[in-house]
């Protein structure tokens, strides 16, 4: 126990000038944050005025959300005690037994999932009584998703490639299967299970990626090659391809779009389809935002003036809508009102505030967990309160909120980007 | 019995570029083995090695009769390190925490000594007194205080320490020799790396020079000193000579 603690204390009080006394303010911190959020998810998802099947999807994205919360723990844990680390060799110095020392390894874990559990789990639970969802299916989700993110990581850090390929590979062909089980019968159940499964895989590709991506969120020969092929001026191109944890989430995307276009699902509910994009969207942005933020020279003097950072969210914007192209294809099928189109921005918006206010470190997904958090909160809660609006009117007011936002947290935080150059 | 300590066949590759080899090393309890040579000759990957925070790629390290990798609770509790690194602790925790750590984790282990007694006599040799501010906020000679009685508290009788007058005043620095020569009169094995061949000189019973990650000298002292006089000199012929 009292290495246990200690522990704690150098994860939580890390350069800190009073070590324990910051460590216990961050975890009240953290702990009082976790049950507010967890507090603010059950009220949104609850009082949203949105049809059966969309609260379903809002809580299985939760349950999405909380796995990839875990994994998100297992990562930084990954990045605290890393082998080479000085608390690390301690441990392997010291005379523990294998078992205890790993245990003491995991010890970010803990705290972590701990954390993870208190924000969503209570709300969950509630949630599923409530919806009429067993309980039992839900705990099986859950720990399917953090078990399989778990051994998916694991998997990554101990063999050669073949390994996740092969893992990515049969769980597509799982999300291939549950598509092909709803082109014949387009049950609720079926439903889930896609939404689940599209999330997983995003949530495992991520962690995928994290693996490939090294420390500096670049590929070495990819950049040596890109570098040569492609002149200067597009370096934000260059920038979107070098990043390996960027452009396998963007294959990921597009191969899940062309697949469910592919495979002609008879979908009846495009507002879902919109909601679906948004979330994805602003995960997408949020890290193509952090993949700049990773690289902050090269927005120092690529961005210089307002114009240049106009045209730097504009581009994201367009990479983004590029990227969700296949599940906008999908609504022009459904002949679809101008809102579901639309909705998307939305998911822009918060993944460019979420890039914004989260600058992620290398193998860090805080920001696009973010991103998908704060999406959910904007798509879910403010239909509830401002009922009587036109849904465009509201949706632009969304947007032109978090604009505002964004706007706000990057003057503060670059003043000198809004001066003439 | 004292127990002496043995490499066997040690390779270890730590990139492209370089590889450990030491065929065969034995330092008796009661020697004191300095290991010196040029930047990058391998000699903290050694002392890695040594305590087990290395893994060999070939070969083994035998504390008495126990190889390390076998992560025997005994084996290591007798080990004490103090490594170059000044960060090498869980550095938020004050000094008097981190001792009181250890010495639950090496009581935990089996370590029956009075740790407390020890504790207080090697501070008091080496004139510490910072015990209740956090180490990060330690000046590098009081951080390697901390690090030379957390090694020696427990009584190991394999000792390895790296670069240890890094950071030290004259006075610690005599102070630590002192304990080094106590803990070798006490039948403890002591291998130390250092650039300072003169402090090498008057400490060592042998030195191992490598370069390049191979032995190139394993001799005593006395035979180096008839051969060339000083151990500086037979440093600087060596290593311009390769």
């Amino acid at each position: 126990m009292p290495l246990l603690i200690a522990l704690g204390v150098a994860l939580l009080g890390h350069d800190a000038a009073h070590p324990k006394r910051r460590s216990l303010v961050v975890l009240t911190l953290l702990v009082t944050a976790a049950l507010g959020c967890g507090w603010a998810l059950q009220k949104a998802i609850d009082t949203a005025l949105l049809p059966p099947l969309d609260k379903t999807l809002v809580f299985f994205s939760c349950i999405a959300i909380t796995s990839l919360s875990i994994s998100l723990s297992i990562i930084l844990s990954y990045a605290g005690f890393r082998p080479k680390d000085t608390v690390s060799k301690l441990l392997w110095y010291l005379p523990l037994r294998p078992l205890q020392r790993w245990l003491y390894l995991q010890a970010p874990i803990y705290l972590g999932g701990v954390i993870t559990l208190i924000t969503i789990c209570p709300s969950l639970s509630w949630l599923a009584r409530n919806m009429g969802i067993s309980s039992f299916y839900c705990s099986i989700a859950l720990i399917i998703g953090v078990v399989g993110a778990y051994g998916f990581f694991h998997a990554c850090h101990t063999s050669s490639a073949a390994l996740p390929v092969v893992c990515l590979g049969i769980i597509v062909a799982i999300e291939l299967f549950g598509l092909q089980q709803f082109a014949h019968d387009p049950t609720s159940l079926t439903w889930k299970l896609v939404l689940t499964g599209i999330y997983a895989c995003k949530n495992l590709g991520w962690l995928f990626c994290s693996r490939r991506a090294k420390t500096n969120y670049t590929s070495k020969r990819a950049a040596h090659m890109i570098g040569r092929q492609l002149p200067s001026t597009f370096w934000y191109l260059k920038k979107v391809l070098r990043a390996s944890l960027l452009n396998a989430s963007i294959c990921l995307l597009l191969c899940l779009g062309i697949a469910t276009y592919c495979w002609r699902l008879s979908l009846q509910d495009a507002e879902m389809v919109s909601t679906v994009a948004s979330l994805i969207i602003a995960s997408f942005v949020s890290d193509l935002r952090g993949l700049c933020r990773a690289r902050s020279p090269a927005e120092i003097t690529a961005l210089r003036g307002t114009n240049y950072f106009v045209i730097h969210y504009l581009t994201t914007g367009i990479l983004a809508g590029l990227t969700i192209a296949p599940l906008l294809i999908f609504l022009v099928v459904l002949d679809s009102p101008l809102f579901c189109y639309l909705q998307p921005l939305l998911g822009i918006a918060a993944g460019s505030l979420a890039g914004a206010c989260v600058v992620p470190r290398p193998r860090d997904i805080s920001g696009q967990c973010f991103a998908v958090l704060l999406s959910i909160v904007f798509v879910t809660l403010p239909p509830r309160f401002f009922s009587s609006l036109n849904p465009l009117s509201l949706l632009a007011s969304e947007v032109g909120v978090l604009v505002a936002f964004i706007f706000v947290v990057e003057y503060l935080r670059n003043p000198f980007t809004w001066r003439k150059s | 019995m004292k127990k002496s300590l043995q490499i066997a066949d040690l390779f270890v590759a730590r990139s492209e570029n370089f590889c450990l080899k030491i065929p065969r090393l034995e330092v008796q309890p009661g020697e004191f083995l300095c290991v010196t040579g040029p930047n990058g000759s391998g000699k903290s990957t050694l002392m890695e090695c040594l305590c087990g925070l290395l893994q060999p790629t070939k070969g083994s390290v035998q504390l008495g009769r126990t190889s390390l990798s076998r992560n025997v609770l005994a084996t290591k509790a007798a080990l004490g390190y103090v490594p170059d690194d000044e960060d090498w602790f869980i550095k938020e925790l004050s000094a008097r925490e981190y001792f009181a750590l250890l010495k639950t984790v090496y009581w935990s282990a089996g370590v029956t000594l009075d740790m407390h007694a020890r504790q207080a006599a090697l501070a008091s040799t080496l004139r510490f007194s910072a015990f209740d501010i956090p180490i990060q906020q330690l000046s590098h000679g009081n951080k390697k205080k901390v690090q030379i009685i957390a090694a020696l508290m427990h009584k190991p009788n394999f000792i390895v320490v790296d670069e240890i007058r890094n950071g030290l005043d004259p006075l610690a620095i005599i102070a630590t020799e002192s304990l080094l020569r106590q803990e070798v009169d006490r039948g403890a094995c002591v291998v130390a790396a250092t650039h300072d061949l003169w402090w090498a000189e008057r400490m060592a019973d042998t030195v191992l020079m490598l370069i390049d990650g191979e032995v190139v000298i394993h001799k005593p002292i006395k035979s180096i000193r008839k051969k060339y006089r000083h151990l500086e000199k037979a440093f600087m012929e060596i290593v311009r000579g390769s």
